[in-house]
């Protein structure tokens, strides 16, 4: 069982504004990819497109 | 959970999990009141306080792990009731593993456990301090999917694409659906074989997965790429890479099946309100990476990013030259490996490598092969004890000392009591108190609407239906009673006296998601439910709450059960009437275009929930005042003899269809409460699709590309058209009140809106 990481305890504030300029509704797409940006830029868990990438070109990872 | 630190609100879904613990709670009153009525019997193994469940749970979880709902709910009830029967104590347990029957398609538990399971999830990782994360898996293009098989079936047929049963492209769908929602299992469950990993399929294409033990970051990133890995090789394997998306077939990046996931640590869910929506942001980012991988291609600001973001939190020595080097490198590299992907993808695709057998055939020999066999071992079910499982209940088969339309609870419970007494066995209070618990989730509830799932109205029906000729043979109908009662109803004897059902289907629940989120959604769903359909029927003169049962088939479709009739709080008889129908459903339209006029904000205000002012400025932005302003999401195509018009219906409209229950399940086996349902469903189906149309027609909808009004002038046929939708409409309510349904059908429109700034005139 791993263990939490400590260093992401909270959201960061940048998204968190992001999500509360767009208020409780569906993203758009745009708005959606901006969000999954933000993620990387934080460094919050999000699908690694280099990762998916490696893992389907290599296929010894299977 | 310490007491006092988190609320309920502060838990995602956490309204169910607090009724859900309340429901084991014996309150003081309650408690006063059974001893009173039993003084021999013990409840004291029976909590006294919402505080002493939460430590139960805790208890549990410590001792067992998480649990599946009803194995948590059984785990409680066998510490509650420590001196029954062991034969008791083991009915319970087999009811209780009866809930984990996994649904079909998926083998996932089914929707009933979606938001409980949840909230306990949510509950879970902020009272053990364990880590716990969920995954919310959304599929793509299921409607573009079906189509896809069924001009594949045609074309290998050699028919027309219409002459093949869409059931069957529908089966295929659901069979390369079934494999991806296995395999996702399957990735997990050998990447954390040590962890509890309960699936449920939350939506007819969503899907949430709770796993214990998963909460570092770096392991929840390398599990998303395996499992989008994983998913990908399927879709090509399948040969489902290519055929158009049903929604945007001029977009390649969204061609062909799929599925896109995000994971959640869910001990660092901060506002639980927009959780799911965020979520939905993320997954709605990923297909577009992922359609994009499809094709060759990346998109390069993410890898800049991604590329960025682990530079700058690394070696903070590097000189802002060798970081933008680095991440053109990243960048040069990914467009490589893009084309590789696509590549290597289209060499297992057999649309693409002449190796591989493809259509039908190919298809089902590959998934067959591909096929994991994890989700048989995620959790344990049982089915449910015989004695339960007998249907119909009603009629002659009633359980001995039921009365007539008695709710489906009763009869389980009078069931089992018979089945136990003809055992020698006695349950005393405190007993009949937790079996009567366990028996209420054999009826479950649509944790969205807050009504009957729909197999519970399946069942209902047939009982109701069979109980009717019982039901009326209680009346002397010489009596004044039952006479009064008749003629309150409209009917000239007992013989006229039927159930009836109705199928409610609301237009635009897709457009309230898009608008406010599953969340908010959520409360006008149970608004529709309570409110409008079972305030209507109140308002007809039904005594809505004893007599009728409402059901959530998905969506914005509901069906309802009306009892034949009943007595009423002064002891006097009521009989349900064609009257009385027609008058609920007139007046579930009129709640209906009530609802499009009130104001979204003090709407969520009044269902206690907090309108920020960012939500303010949100629905300002975006001009949704009423509920009038939804905008319907999907573009539908009007084909005039001046070409086709694409038009979209805003708001939120009602279409119901009425039939009285004639048949007896008991005499006519060929009929059945799911026939019965689904044909008013489809007619309810079949209103909603004349009523945009007609919508449209007269003007109340949006014309997407240009000035509503102008454009409707150009049409020769509008009233033609219109005229026979009306006629149509007519012919469909004929079974009911054939005299006066054309008429309503005129005024039908009545309560729509004023013109707006969407462009409906």
């Amino acid at each position: 069982m791993s263990e939490h990481n400590p260093a992401a305890a909270e959201q960061p504030a940048e998204i968190r504004a992001f999500l509360e300029a767009i208020g409780p509704r569906r993203l758009t797409p745009e708005e959606a990819r901006q969000l999954n940006l933000l993620r990387l830029k934080h460094g919050l868990p999000a699908m690694s497109v280099t990762g998916v990438a490696a893992l389907l070109a290599d296929d010894e990872k299977e | 959970m310490q007491q006092g630190r988190v609320a309920w609100s502060d838990i995602l879904e956490g309204d169910e999990v607090e009724r859900f613990l309340k429901s084991f709670v014996l309150s003081g009153e309650e408690r006063k009141h059974l001893q009173q009525a039993h003084p021999q019997v013990d409840f004291s193994a029976l909590p006294a306080t919402l505080a002493q469940v939460q430590k139960d749970v805790s208890n549990i979880w410590r001792n067992k792990g998480f649990l599946t709902p009803a194995e948590l709910k059984n785990e409680l009830i066998q510490q509650y009731m420590p001196d029954a029967d062991p034969v008791v104590r083991d009915f319970v347990a087999g009811i209780e593993l009866s809930r984990n029957r996994p649904e079909a398609v998926t083998g996932y538990l089914p929707k009933e456990h979606a938001y409980l399971a949840t909230g306990l999830a949510h509950f879970y990782a902020l009272d053990s301090g364990m880590p716990m994360a969920m995954v919310e898996v959304d599929f793509s293009n299921m409607g573009g999917t079906n189509a896809y098989f069924r001009d594949l079936l045609a074309r290998e047929e050699g028919v027309l694409p219409e002459e093949v049963e869409p059931r069957r492209a529908e089966l295929m769908t659901d069979k390369a659906m079934r494999l991806l929602a296995a395999t996702i299992t399957d990735v997990i469950a050998k990447e954390l074989p040590e962890e509890r990993i309960i699936p449920i399929r939350t939506g007819g294409d969503e899907l949430r997965i709770l796993v214990t033990g998963l909460g570092d970051y770096d392991e929840i990133t390398t599990l998303t790429s395996k499992l989008h890995g994983a998913i990908e090789r399927h879709v090509a394997g399948m040969g489902l890479q290519d055929h158009k998306h049903a929604k945007a077939p001029d977009d390649p990046t969204r061609n062909g099946f799929g599925a896109a996931l995000h994971i959640q640590d869910m001990a660092m869910i901060e506002t639980p309100q927009t959780i799911i929506q965020e979520m939905d942001g993320v997954i709605s980012a990923n297909k577009q990476i992922l359609g994009l991988l499809r094709l060759g291609r990346i998109d390069e600001e993410a890898v800049e990013t991604e590329a960025a973001g682990k530079l700058l939190r690394g070696d903070l020595n590097m000189s802002a030259e060798e970081i933008q080097r680095k991440i053109a490198d990243e960048v040069a590299e990914a467009k490589i490996l893009a084309e590789q992907v696509a590549q290597k993808l289209r060499y297992r695709n057999p649309a693409y490598n002449g190796a591989l057998t493809g259509g039908v055939k190919g298809f089902h020999a590959y998934v067959d092969s591909a096929m994991p066999k994890t989700n048989s071992m995620l959790f344990r079910y049982g089915e449910v004890p015989p004695v339960l499982a007998a249907h119909p209940m009603g009629g002659e088969n009633r359980p001995e000392g039921v009365a007539p339309l008695a709710a489906q609870e009763a009869r389980y419970m009078q069931a089992a009591l018979h089945h136990f007494a003809a055992q020698g066995i006695a349950l005393n209070a405190a007993q009949r108190h937790l079996l009567r618990l366990s028996i209420e989730g054999l009826t479950p509830e649509d944790p969205s609407a807050e009504v009957m799932m729909p197999q519970g109205m399946v069942k209902t029906i047939d009982n109701i239906a069979a109980d009717t000729k019982d039901f009326k043979a209680q009346f002397d109908p010489a009596s004044d009673a039952s006479q009064r009662a008749l003629a309150r109803a409209g009917l000239r004897d007992m013989a006229e006296i039927k159930p009836y059902g109705l199928g409610v289907s609301f237009h635009n629940l897709a457009g309230l998601n898009n608008a406010l989120g599953h969340h908010n959604a959520d409360l006008v769903l149970r608004h529709m439910a309570k409110h409008i359909i079972e305030g209507a029927l109140e308002y007809a003169g039904i005594p809505a709450r004893d007599s009728t049962a409402i059901a959530h088939h998905g969506g914005g479709n509901f069906s309802v059960l009306i009892h034949p009739g009943g007595v009423d709080e002064g002891g006097k008889p009521w009989f349900a009437s064609p009257v009385m129908v027609n008058r609920a459903r007139v007046e579930i339209r009129k709640r209906t275009a009530e609802l499009n006029n009130t104001n979204i904000a003090d709407f969520l205000l009044r269902k206690d929930i907090y309108v920020t002012a960012g939500m303010e400025q949100y629905f300002a932005d975006e001009g949704l005042k009423t509920f009038a302003d939804v905008e319907d999401p999907k573009t539908r195509v009007h084909l005039s003899d001046k070409g086709p018009v694409e038009y979209k219906v805003n708001g939120i409209h009602a279409a119901v269809s009425t039939s009285a229950m004639t048949f007896d399940p008991a005499g006519r086996p060929q009929m059945s409460g799911g026939a019965f349902i689904g044909r008013l469903r489809n007619e309810a189906d079949e209103k909603i699709e004349h009523m945009r149309a007609h919508l449209f027609l007269r003007g109340h909808a949006q014309i997407v590309d240009g000035n509503g009004p102008a454009v409707l002038q150009d049409y020769g046929l509008a009233f033609n058209e219109a005229a026979r939708m009306i006629r149509h409409s007519a012919h469909m309510d004929r079974g009911l009140m054939p005299d006066q349904s054309a008429r309503r059908e005129k005024n039908r429109f009545r309560f729509q809106q004023p013109p707006d700034r969407r462009g409906r005139p």
